[in-house]
């Protein structure tokens, strides 16, 4: 957190407090505090019905927070929405346009719409954004007839109209083929590199793993956590042992426990699983006796040799040693059990210290299970 | 370890199609105070009116029907021998016929164009795409109210033009009688009005097609909101006035004011005014101009203020 501290206000891009949405009862975004900086490539995650699109919406003035405010560019979004949104391109949800029109007509209408002047360089400019998408061979087809993945193109075609600084991408490789995926991943990528600051909300972690530098997690309208993706992957990674026997195992494990005792502080948790290294690995359980022969280890991968001499030196030698790359696949996957079971609870963790939102506060909120 | 710098990040670099042909044009600005961005927005508004084949169909529509009535009355000046149905050809009568024809049946045209070109936004998802790009809401649905006002001007001067030049070229095929001389400035006054009438009616159905259509969130509601209150109005009308007949005291006086206040009434009044002037038609009404246009303005302004507001506060979902 200290790094936000310490960075200049203007390279906060979009930060939100408490902000909350509520439909009737259902709390569809609850105390969102968000953080995005200049030049980050930000991933929104989290699963079916967690709140990303409504956050998308607010962000856009779409709809209005029920609490909590958004800034975006350090103005108000409740108060300097037109200026904010000249600065922004973004696509909600599945890309909507006007369907007789064509997808180069349609991308006029989006340049009329924001102030483009009518000149030959905004046409020069359409042109250039339907080759840099790959839809300029359709582009004079009807919108209507385009595939899916052609629409979301024409989506992102359209976000990126006006050189925006700051594009926000809700699921934009939705519907696309995996050439496609990889596509937009490297547009993704480019844009970065050109110093625009993404916001990208996805379900698909890999995705999001390779392209984003920094990610929040939404369940069920809670922040479970935000921070980097380094340091999250960092966390997920661990080193699977497999013995020969159960009371092998049982003898690792005393063994790790007590190096770690001892100062190995790198070890952060032993846990005995059930089944083999190679299925299920995200499903530890303390589980008893016969079958656990394997360890998990949370550990650096890079510590597995150590383990290993470890171990040696006191006569035990393992059957495998698997060190594990951490994957934001996994680490999203925990954080979303633990946020079950903790239901609210987990609200917290990732949140920043929040002013008082103005706004009316439904009763009921932040009471959601 | 900056998941940027990964392989893909390189290939992105090089060589591939997609790296070298990013965007060299600069985005250019067009003026940005409140009314250039009005205008802008009610251009694009009439390019997609122009576009829709809904609306390539209304036109074709109106003016096939326009020809239909007036080679109608061409066939009936057949066997004709006094010239007085040859005399409906020309103006001014002419021009009394091709208003009525646009305003009698082609007012639900209207209705259906305005409506589902509010509605429909919101039919298609279209909104959010309008929404997030910077004019304000306000200035959206200002562009909507400024498209349809001049679509409804062209509607009626083609129209009407249409007709005059139809009926004409069709009594050159008759002996059509010397027509008495009605070109007088006055005449020319009240013809204009007539003109101008003609196209606030249409355009008050347009709004009301608009505030259905923002009002439901979708075409459907749009035009038959606007359908059903263009139908109902001359049944509500009767309905009052039968039923004043039945009744006594301050209700009957209730009843019998109501009509005055229906947009019907209030555009067949003005209408039937300068029509006097012009064909020397009856007056029907006894109500003031300066009332029944008051009356009016009061719905239009009524409406767009209900439309702006709920346009300005809601939630976009969809
Ligand atoms: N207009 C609405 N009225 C009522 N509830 C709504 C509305 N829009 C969204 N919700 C609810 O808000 C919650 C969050 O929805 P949202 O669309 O933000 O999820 P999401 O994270 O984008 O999901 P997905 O990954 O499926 O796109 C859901 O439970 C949804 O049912
Ligand atoms: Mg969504």
């Amino acid at each position: 957190m200290n790094d936000i501290m310490l960075t200049e206000e203007d390279d906060i891009i979009i930060s939100t407090t408490r902000l909350t949405k509520a439909f009737g009862n259902l709390v569809a975004v609850n105390d969102l505090n968000l953080r995005v900086m200049r030049g980050d490539v930000f991933g929104f995650l989290g699963p079916n019905g967690s709140g990303k699109t409504t956050t998308i919406r607010m962000l856009l003035g779409l709809i209005r927070p029920t609490a909590g405010r958004a800034f975006i560019f350090g103005m108000d979004t409740h108060y300097q929405l037109p200026r904010i949104l000249r600065r922004i391109g973004a696509v909600v949800e599945t890309p909507v346009f006007y369907p007789y029109l064509s997808g180069r007509d349609n991308l006029r209408i989006i340049a009329a719409a924001s102030d483009m002047a009518r000149h030959p360089l905004t046409d020069k400019r359409i042109e250039e954004i339907l080759e840099l998408v790959e839809l300029r061979s359709q582009a004079g087809l009807a919108y209507h007839k385009y595939s899916l993945g052609m629409k979301q193109r024409l989506g992102i075609a359209a976000a990126l109209l006006t050189d925006p600084e700051l594009i926000l991408l809700d699921e934009p490789t939705n519907g696309l083929d995996p050439v496609g995926m990889v596509e937009i991943r490297q547009l993704i990528v480019r844009l970065a590199q050109q110093g625009k600051t993404i916001f990208l909300s996805s379900h698909i972690l890999h995705e999001v793993q390779q392209v984003c530098n920094r990610v929040a997690i939404l369940h069920r309208g809670n922040l479970i956590k935000q921070g980097d993706v380094s340091a999250l992957l960092r966390q997920s990674e661990h080193i699977l042992i497999r013995m020969n026997s159960a009371a092998e195992a049982r003898a690792a494990l005393q063994a790790l426990q007590e190096a770690r005792e001892r100062g190995a502080s790198w070890i952060k948790a032993i846990v005995a699983v059930g089944v083999g290294p190679s299925e299920q690995p995200g499903k530890a359980s303390e589980a008893s006796g016969e079958v656990a022969t394997t360890l998990r280890v949370e550990a650096p991968a890079e510590r597995s040799a150590e383990i290993n001499a470890l171990l040696a030196q006191r006569n035990l030698f393992a059957a495998a040693i698997h060190p594990q790359e951490g994957s934001l696949e996994e680490a999203f996957l925990e954080l979303t059990a633990a946020a079950q079971l903790h239901g609210a609870a987990a609200s917290g963790l990732g949140g920043l210290p929040a002013p008082a939102p103005y706004g009316r506060i439904v009763p009921g909120e932040g009471k959601r299970q | 370890m900056h998941p940027i710098d990964t392989g893909l990040s390189t290939s992105a670099r090089e060589g591939q199609p997609l790296a070298e042909q990013f965007a060299s044009a600069p985005v250019l600005l067009g003026r940005r105070d409140y009314l250039s961005v009005l205008l802008r927005l009610t251009a694009m508004e009439l390019y997609k009116l122009r576009r829709r084949p809904l609306t390539r169909i209304s036109a074709l529509i109106a003016l096939l029907t326009t020809l239909l009535v007036f080679f109608a009355l061409f066939l009936f000046s057949t066997g004709d021998g006094s010239g007085q149905v040859v005399r409906l050809l020309l103006p001014p009568t002419s021009l009394n016929i091709a208003v009525q024809t646009a305003l009698t049946p082609f007012t639900i045209l209207i209705i259906i164009i305005a409506g589902s070109t509010a509605g429909g936004e919101y039919t298609q998802g279209t909104i959010r795409l309008l929404f997030t790009r910077g004019p304000t809401r306000t200035q959206f649905l200002l562009a909507k109210v400024g498209a349809m006002l001049i679509c409804c001007i062209v509607g009626i001067s083609v129209l009407s033009i249409s007709g005059l030049v139809i009926g004409y070229l069709l009594s050159l095929l008759r002996q059509a009688p010397s027509p008495a001389p009605f070109l007088t400035t006055s005449w020319l006054l009240h013809t204009g009005l007539f003109l101008l009438l003609a196209i606030f009616n249409w355009f008050i159905f347009a709004v009301i097609a608009l505030f259905f259509g923002i009002l439901g969130r979708s075409s459907a509601a749009g035009i038959g909101g606007g359908i059903v209150w263009y139908l109902l109005e001359p049944i509500i009308g009767q309905i009052c006035q039968l039923s004043s007949e039945l009744v006594q005291g301050p209700v009957s006086a209730f009843l019998r004011a109501l009509p005055d206040y229906l947009i019907g009434n209030n555009l067949a009044t003005l209408m039937a005014h300068q029509g006097y002037y012009i064909f020397g038609s009856s007056s029907i009404s006894t109500l003031p101009d300066a009332e029944a246009l008051t009356v009016l303005l009061a719905y239009i302004v009524l409406l767009l203020s209900i439309a702006g507001w709920l346009n300005h506060r809601r939630d976009i979902t969809n």
